[in-house]
């Protein structure tokens, strides 16, 4: 009985976290689609969420252009916190439009195609108290990639949120050592555009820490902080940003809790 | 004493009734309903229908039509937009292939708040057949305005008629749908050599900035656009002024582009002393005075309140020369030496005319696009400035002109590039004979004066404008 409960406890351990990805389509159509995508994030109470936008593209991009919509009346976001991000901060020609309420457009161009991986735009949006517990939906308009013939890139937008988590909750049932590397399986292949910094996050409290995500396989993932952790709680967090081959978005986000000794 | 007091009162009750219903009148004025100017080469397209100045509206009636007489542009559908689309207001319409009217009724208890310079009222969609020519436009006519504001008030809006045009929008570049991230690209590349824009209708697409040059500035303002830090390309195109001379008749004209007429013009700092700025036409004249440098800013502004302003420096020199005959667009292909006139006509002070040498300072003919290049005339008191055209090509490749043994009449021909669409000489429309060959006959003119060629793509742009004196072969 012991051997079996702790065969089980292993199983636990290489979390089987993932959650059922559905539905279960062809895989292969749309796996190096390009995506831009808007951070998901979950607050239950007043406070700031930073919120960023992300481009994964195996496609050279010479240039491109969104819009990110939100209801201002729910949020608030500082025009002059609004900060362009790594993949486009650098290059010689990019504009960031925060003039209109509920808007933040960014467009860029370069004279050649190249592969963008990362953020392209971070801002904090804040939610008072008096929304609090409120959905608030950020989505992405007119997004446009294009490559260095100006022929239109095909580009899945993926919507984002601050809302309460709603998710599957779960709790490790043991102590983990100060270096512990999660394993994260699921239960059919995974797009690999969209595992993101975005859809997985390692949190102490409200503190973001830095991982490295390493893919294993189509349908699993490794996920290791970049620094030695602290004895003390920390929260595994995978977003409904995490989609499956076929574009589908995970059926829940998960968060699992565990404990450093 | 009591009797002054209540004049006084009567006097103070008088200028606040009066000063009541002021701000009305000018608020009434400046209401203006506009139908968008729309560019594309395009099977569809999207006019917007904007109300401007106007903060609370309880009803709107419009009827917009296109010319029935007419098979290149159809009505195809109308989209109401922001607070016009939202339970704020009941919306009825009444469209047919040609005419569209719209009824916008408050629901609100309280008169919608529009609360914005410039609300979008909703998009009309036309479908752009194969008929709708290049260079041709279809014109949208606001038929009937009707309109209620604040305690059901009636709004006069002053109102905007549109046009669809078949051209390249301007900053669209490479595409139909308008300025992109796309056009900032392939304007990157045309700097950088790798892809230059050659086509005159694609180059003026991407001037956004109407200075002559395709340069970077075109590509950040284009993702300014998209962006929605500028609303519009409206600019002033006339780079710099000509030198004046005393007593001499001046001309000059504040060239706008991208923008909604009607324009205003209006100038801050000092203008030569004898000339004046025409405020509805930006023309500049009059007879300067005094000798001196002059600097002063020109600020226009468009039929919708978009502004924009260029400081301009004129020297007015007190000279024997008092007027220079400005020369014409001259084209020179890239990297070769224009063909600049070295001497031109001329008028002394005493009004006789006659013939002055002119030094021309280097062209660098390395990048394609406009330039301004100033001449020295006479004895270099009087300077002028002449536009040169560098192109890919040269638009012409041979003129041919035989006078008529019998008539009083010579014929000419002109042999052109594929670009070329219609020419025009001596503002007379040349027979298109095929082959790029254009042929006309044309009386009244003698040997030793200049004929003019203007020559046009299919979208109606200038492409050249050439002078040739006229040396007959028998």
């Amino acid at each position: 009985m012991p051997v079996l409960f702790m065969k089980f406890i292993r199983i636990m351990l290489t979390l089987v976290l993932l959650a059922t990805i559905l539905p279960i389509k062809s895989t292969y159509a749309v796996s190096n689609q390009s995506i831009i995508s808007v951070t998901t994030a979950y607050l239950e109470k007043a406070g700031t969420v930073n919120m960023s936008v992300s481009i994964d593209s195996d496609e050279q991009i010479a240039a491109g252009s969104f819009d990110v919509e939100f209801d201002s009346t729910l949020t608030t976001v500082q025009a002059n916190r609004v900060v362009l991000g790594e993949t486009v901060s650098s290059l010689p020609l990019v504009s960031l439009g925060t003039e209109e309420v509920g808007k933040i457009s960014v467009a860029w161009a370069q004279t050649k195609g190249v592969k963008m991986e990362g953020t392209v735009v971070d801002f904090p949006a804040r939610i008072v108290a008096a929304n609090a517990g409120e959905k608030v939906p950020f989505k992405l308009r007119n997004v446009q990639l294009y490559n260095a013939q100006g022929k239109k890139i095909p580009v899945k937008a993926i919507n984002g949120q601050i809302k309460p988590f709603d998710g599957k909750e779960t709790e490790h049932p043991e102590t983990v050592g100060v270096d512990k590397v999660w394993t994260v399986r699921l239960s059919e292949p995974y797009h690999l555009g969209t595992l993101t910094e975005q859809a997985v996050t390692l949190k102490r409290g409200t503190i973001e820490e830095e991982i490295t995500i390493t893919p294993l396989t189509d349908r699993s993932f490794q996920v290791k902080a970049n620094s030695p952790l602290r004895k003390t709680k920390y929260t595994l967090e995978i977003t409904e940003q995490l989609s499956s081959a076929n574009g589908s978005k995970l059926k829940e986000p998960v968060r699992h809790i565990f404990t450093v000794r | 004493m009591k009797k002054q007091s209540v004049h006084q009162w009567l006097f103070v009750v008088v200028l606040l009734v009066a000063s009541l219903f002021v701000p009305n009148v000018q608020a009434a004025t400046s209401e203006i309903f506009e139908v968008g100017e729309i560019r594309s080469l395009g099977k569809e397209v999207r006019v917007p229908i904007v109300i401007h100045q106007t903060q609370q509206l309880t009803s709107l009636n419009a009827k917009i039509s296109i010319p029935k007489n007419q098979q290149a542009v159809r009505l195809k559908s109308f989209e109401p937009a922001g607070i016009f689309a939202s339970k704020d207001f009941r919306f009825l319409e009444d469209r047919d292939a040609y005419t569209l009217s719209l009824d916008f009724l408050s629901q609100a208890a309280k008169e919608p708040n529009l609360s914005k310079k410039r609300t979008v009222v909703g998009y009309m969609t036309f479908t752009l057949t194969d008929a709708f020519i290049e260079g041709t436009s279809i014109p949208l006519t606001v038929e009937t305005i009707y309109a209620k504001g604040r305690n059901g008030a009636d709004i006069l809006f002053d109102t905007l008629p549109g046009k669809i045009e078949r051209k390249l929008p301007v900053g669209g570049v490479i595409s139909s749908d308008g300025p992109s991230a796309a056009a900032a690209m392939r304007i990157l590349q045309h700097v950088d050599g790798s892809n230059l824009i050659t086509e005159e209708e694609m180059r003026l697409s991407a001037d956004v900035d109407a200075n002559g040059i395709i340069n970077q500035d075109d590509a950040e303002l284009i993702l300014d656009y998209v962006t929605g830090k500028i609303h519009s390309f409206f600019t002033i195109a006339t780079i710099e002024l000509d030198n004046a001379a005393v007593g001499g008749e001046y001309y000059a004209k504040i060239e706008v582009r991208h923008g909604r007429g009607p324009y205003t013009f209006k100038s801050k700092g000092t203008l030569p002393a004898g000339v004046k700025i025409d405020a509805n036409t930006g023309v500049l004249s009059g007879t300067p005075k005094t000798a001196r440098n002059y600097q002063f800013t020109i600020t226009a502004t468009d039929g919708v309140g978009n502004t924009t302003d260029r400081l301009f420096e004129v020297t007015v020199v007190d000279s024997n020369i008092i007027q220079v005959d400005k020369p014409s667009t001259v084209n020179v292909r890239q990297g070769e030496k224009p063909d600049l006139p070295n001497r031109l006509p001329v008028t002394y002070k005493d009004k006789t005319r006659g013939f002055e040498p002119v030094i021309w300072e280097a062209v660098d003919t390395a990048e394609l696009g406009r330039k301004l290049i100033k001449g020295t005339v006479g004895n270099g008191e009087f300077t002028i400035t002449v536009e040169v055209n560098v192109v890919n090509e040269n638009y012409i490749k041979k003129i041919e002109i035989t006078k008529s043994p019998f008539m009083d009449w010579h014929t000419i021909r002109l042999h052109a590039t594929s670009e070329v669409y219609s020419v025009r000489v001596n503002g007379q429309e040349m027979h298109h004979e095929g082959g790029d060959i254009y042929n006309t006959n044309l009386v009244n003119v003698s040997a030793g004066s200049n004929i003019v060629f203007e020559l046009r793509d299919k979208y109606g742009n200038l492409l050249e404008t050439k002078s040739e004196l006229l040396l007959p072969k028998k």
